[in-house]
């Protein structure tokens, strides 16, 4: 393990039918799949080499995105998991450790519900799907864009981002991850068409029985962490991290600890795991 | 206020069509010119002792041209060498990315040279030299401190085991150990788990590059720690302040000359692998909330050059103006010594010289009296540090026997040659002979050393019975009497002579340190005969040694000569 295989990323491309999937990989060990959510694409980004220092990491960019021409094959987010199913087996990988952000969450669990032999570990973060009454996920589609920067931000305004040296300071609005996220918005508000949960996959969440860790932010307002919380209860062998003051996004509004639970999970080593700021449901 | 010099020791002579849109391997790097710039370097810190400064510091850094010091210990052994009265230290050596025990040496070894005037250092590392090290991120906290926890060990114990989750560690004892006892720490403390663990162990703080409020953040944070946690007060010694600084006549002439430096820092200020992602798992999301003003530590690429000078990134300047700026700086900060960076990125040597120079003339008399402690304020490590502490060993007025011994000879060892009964006089004298061969069944030549007594033990120990042909054993004034000689019965060495008396007193002769002991140390090498004899009186039974009730251990250290050529 280390962080050498971690920073060093190819981008390649796969052929699934008809369709070409690019993606990077980097890092080495197990392999891992993510899936990114409505940011995270294209780009090998902290959170890539935290997993990469432990596994070898195929994060494919998902049909779609991010000009929004979804292949005309792909009409449910099932279908992207049929699809992520044929890249592993294009891409000559069998069992993989599975994490899913966001939309890509939905697309992990309908993945784990459907192939669980090809899943070894499971990571859940800030995903959609569940059908909860009380708290429904955000209709994006009806949301203006200031009601998404506060529904997906836990802090809007001026932030300071942390590089290797200092920090520089950036407008959220302004920030290129919010125009991608809002992009991404439009992408998955066309696909699903007003249905941002699936009732059908949420009956069936019970099953999975993958070794699970689910993360969330706590200032989420796409999908309530009340939703993590759900899910860690239904799913036998999952638990739930919260983190607070982070939204949809918790990779890049709590990076250290993100990562660090990430990692001490894929090492399966969750002891010690730092507290603050982290909940335990 | 005590002063400092102190660089990173830049390659200077990257050509100008070249910036951090390249990749920064050693095809820029021409040897001549590390000779040239070393030499030159070793003139600035050397001139410093002349000039009146306390110490000059190195450090170290991996694949950069920032700072062509892989191993800052040999630097700050040429400074060592070329000083002889001011403070050398290192700040320091990137502690999860060396061996503990090669650092802990090399660290005694800077103190012996310099006669206890070395200043130890450790940091972390920076985030690409984990990449190209292809260590774990994650594991450096960890790593970091496993590696102190043993280099301290290393300098304040005889001799110790290590049982770590990443080093493992048997039979450790350091030569030389070091004459400061024990030896001082700084370290940079940015993160608030830096803090944390320098408070804790009282290891002088060290802040560079950012402007006084924030030097000031990480000081208060450390004192409150060490305060709140750890139960101490630190004084101004426990603070350093280090900045890029340049001076010259006037602040005209200061401003240009340093400006071009900078340039050149910040054009070269790159590395091999280009990732612009953070490298996760270094630090915390908590580490520098401590800090009110974070997005100003570091200049970015378009920061200009006014507010770098400002913010203090570098302080440059006359005389005047560089002294009023850290008199500032110093007193808004709290820190006792301050290191100056005099060699500003590629600085022509020159100007280094008349800029150290003035500033050992002008600024240091006005800023001395600043910023010190009290005699009475506890002076770093020293407070808490632990005494050197020797090997357990018994202090009761009964000595232990020797316990280090790795053989025992018996009737049964290899050595064995026969068993003898003699008669001469009508005393009878009975016993083993054993014989040292030339070589052990490895091949390798061996000596057999009965360990004597000295001021930690009694010796190795002897345990004997010799049983008679009426079944009791031989009479208690019966003579014994161990000894060695060459084959030919050369160099005849007594090991222990007595009555047989003192063994059978002894209810149990296995008993923790019950046995006789060796009364001399003799080295029987190859070709010598051990002969364990006992002498009894006329008229008594006859002893014998062949006897199933009859035995003889002799604990010895077997040591083997396996030098190979």
């Amino acid at each position: 393990m280390g962080a050498g295989y971690a920073s060093q990323f190819t981008r390649n491309t796969a052929k699934v039918g008809e369709l070409t999937i690019s993606y990077l990989k980097g890092g080495r060990g197990r392999p891992l799949l993510y899936l990114h959510g409505l940011g995270g694409w294209g780009r090998w980004e902290s959170y890539h080499m935290a997993m990469g220092i432990t596994n070898l990491v195929y994060a494919p960019q998902l049909p779609g995105w991010p000009d929004g021409q979804i292949p005309a094959s792909v009409t449910s987010v099932r279908d992207y998991a049929h699809l992520m199913r044929q890249f592993l087996d294009a891409i000559e990988v069998n069992t993989v450790d599975l994490v899913g952000h966001s939309f890509g969450g939905w697309v992990a669990l309908s993945l784990s519900v459907e192939y669980p032999q090809r899943i070894a570990k499971l990571v859940l973060i800030d995903a959609m799907v569940l059908d909860v009454p009380v708290v429904p996920a955000a209709n994006l589609e009806a949301m203006p864009e200031e009601a998404f920067l506060r529904a997906a931000f836990a802090q809007t305004g001026e932030v300071v981002i942390r590089g290797d040296f200092g920090g520089v300071r950036e407008d959220v609005r302004q920030g290129q991850e919010f125009h991608r996220q809002w992009k991404s918005r439009e992408i998955v508000a066309r696909l699903v068409r007003g249905q941002y949960a699936d009732p059908k996959l949420t009956q069936k969440v019970n099953a999975i029985a993958t070794d699970t860790l689910i993360i969330w932010g706590r200032e989420d307002g796409v999908v309530s962490w009340q939703h993590g919380e759900v899910l860690a209860a239904t799913m036998p062998h999952a638990r739930l991290a919260v983190i607070a003051d982070a939204g949809h996004t918790p990779m890049r509004e709590k990076r250290e600890t993100f990562q660090r639970l990430l990692h001490n999970f894929l090492i399966g080593q969750e002891e010690g795991v730092e507290r603050e700021g982290v909940g335990k449901y | 206020m005590k002063f400092y010099t102190f660089d990173e020791l830049t390659y200077p002579d990257v050509p100008p069509e070249f910036g951090p849109e390249v990749r920064f391997t050693n095809r820029f790097c021409d040897p001549r010119a590390v000779n040239k710039t070393y030499h030159e370097h070793l003139d600035e810190w050397a001139i410093c002792e002349e000039l009146g400064f306390d110490g000059a510091f190195v450090n170290e850094h991996h694949f950069t041209a920032i700072n062509i010091q892989p191993s800052c210990n040999i630097t700050a052994t040429a400074i060592i060498m070329r000083t002889k009265t001011m403070k050398v230290g290192v700040i320091g050596n990137i502690l999860p990315l060396r061996h503990p025990v090669q650092t802990a040496e090399e660290f005694a070894m800077m103190d012996c040279l310099s006669g206890g005037r070395f200043i130890a250092g450790l940091v972390r590392g920076v985030p690409f030299e984990y990449v190209s090290y292809n260590i774990d991120p994650f594991t450096s906290r960890e790593r970091l401190t496993e590696a102190y926890d043993i280099i301290t060990k290393c300098h304040n114990e005889e001799l110790f085991d290590y049982e770590g989750k990443h080093w493992q560690l048997t039979g450790v004892s350091i030569w030389p150990k070091p004459i400061q006892r024990p030896l001082p720490f700084w370290m940079p403390t940015g993160s608030l788990e830096t803090i944390e663990f320098a408070a804790q162990r009282r290891i002088t703080g060290c802040q560079v590059f950012y402007p006084s409020a924030a030097f000031k953040d990480s000081f208060d944070l450390y004192r409150k720690v060490a305060h709140e946690r750890f139960g101490w007060e630190p004084g101004f010694d426990n603070f350093v302040g280090a900045r890029l600084l340049h001076v010259a006549e006037t602040n005209a002439k200061a401003i240009e000359e340093a400006k071009e430096a900078v340039a050149y820092f910040f054009r070269v200020f790159s590395r091999p692998v280009n990732n612009p992602a953070p490298v996760p798992g270094l630090n915390t999301d908590r580490s520098f909330q401590h800090r009110q003003r974070i997005e100003h530590d570091f200049p970015g690429p378009h920061t200009p050059f006014e507010q770098m000078r400002e913010d203090g990134f570098i302080v440059c300047g006359d005389p005047d103006y560089v002294t009023r700026w850290l008199e500032n700086d110093m007193k808004v900060a709290g820190y006792g010594h301050f290191m100056g960076m005099f060699h500003v990125g590629n600085l022509a040597h020159t100007k280094v010289m008349a800029s150290k120079q003035l500033f050992a003339k002008y600024v240091m008399p006005e800023l001395r009296p600043l910023n010190v402690d009290q005699p009475a304020q506890p002076q770093g490590a020293a407070a808490s540090a632990p005494a050197y502490r020797v090997r357990e060993s018994e202090t009761s007025g009964h000595l232990p026997l020797y316990r280090d011994f790795n053989y025992v000879i018996t009737r049964d060892s290899p050595e064995m040659l026969r068993e003898f009964v003699q008669s001469e006089n009508g005393k009878v004298t009975a016993g083993w002979e054993m014989r040292v061969p030339e070589r052990e069944p490895d091949g390798f030549p061996y000596q057999i050393i009965f360990v004597g007594p000295t001021a930690e033990h009694r010796g190795s120990a002897i345990r004997l019975r010799l049983t008679t042909s009426d079944d009791s054993e031989v009479p208690d004034e019966a003579e014994v009497r161990l000894e060695t000689a060459h084959e030919t019965g050369a160099a005849r060495q007594v090991i222990f002579q007595g009555k047989y008396r003192q063994f059978r007193k002894i209810p149990e002769q296995q008993a923790p340190d019950a046995a006789v002991a060796v009364q001399q140390r003799v080295v029987a090498q190859d070709r010598y005969v051990i002969r364990l004899a006992v002498t009894t009186p006329a008229g008594t039974p006859l002893p014998d040694p062949a006897a199933a009730a009859s035995f003889f251990e002799l604990e010895c250290f077997k040591h083997v000569l396996n030098v190979t050529a």
